[in-house]
């Protein structure tokens, strides 16, 4: 557990675009999705991920329950996790650099719970739970 | 939403392709997200936000139902982010 920040790889959309398009064409003698349609596909995943979220914090907005409630949404991917979104009532608050009072506005937030599979699966690379769901990621 | 529901809306995006081939290509995404994580890999999705695993030390937690003693383990956990522009997109209108 040496990993530090600095020696830290980022993984973006192009490494997720790689694996669809070798996904989609594994065991076929000809391309069958183009590179770029992969991309193109992966882009419309993300966007939708990114309305649902929107949309689903609209519902949150006219839920009548109010925030008393604490009502929250979800959008679950199962084996990843769930992405939350929640209403938050507006609190005081102290700046903590010089102890002002301020006054945190309401305010929706995003959190991601990830699930007991991929929890265990990054706890443990050589489980059952790390296996992927295509066999064509290497 | 579920993921179902979502490999739904991808094909209706894409009559194109077969269900099947949809539902593939999303399956693989996350896969291709666990797998990054899996190796301690930081994920950067532009417009939606950044998911890191972190380090947990182990310590002495407690059973709270029964306040029995029990080591917990070092541990890694996942942990998104929201970006910057997703947070706006969801607090302004």
């Amino acid at each position: 557990m040496s990993n530090t920040q600095s020696t830290q790889q980022t993984v973006t959309k192009a490494q997720i675009v790689d694996d669809v398009y070798r996904e989609l064409n594994k065991d076929k003698e000809q391309t069958l999705v183009t590179r770029k349609a992969s991309a193109k596909l992966v882009d419309q995943v993300f966007e939708l991920i990114k309305d649902e979220i929107h949309h689903l914090k609209d519902e949150l907005d006219s839920d009548p329950a109010g925030a008393e409630e604490r009502p929250e949404r979800r959008l679950k991917i199962s084996g990843f996790g769930n992405f939350i979104i929640r209403y938050k009532r507006s609190r005081p608050g102290r700046n903590p650099q010089n102890g002002e009072k301020i006054d945190i506005s309401s305010r929706y937030v995003l959190t991601f719970k990830p699930s007991q599979v991929l929890k265990k699966a990054i706890n443990h690379p050589d489980g059952p739970e790390a296996s992927k769901v295509s066999e064509s990621l290497s | 939403m579920t993921k179902s529901e979502l490999i739904e809306k991808v094909a209706e995006r894409f009559p194109e392709y077969k269900k099947r081939d949809v539902e593939r290509a999303v399956n693989v995404i996350f896969d291709s997200m666990k797998q990054a994580l899996i190796n301690d890999h930081r994920i950067e999705i532009r417009g939606l936000g950044t998911f890191k695993v972190k380090e947990r030390d182990a310590r002495n937690g407690r059973n709270p139902k029964s306040g029995e003693g029990v080591e917990i383990p070092d541990r890694k956990i996942p942990f998104f982010k929201a970006g910057r522009a997703l947070k706006l997109k969801i607090n302004v209108d």
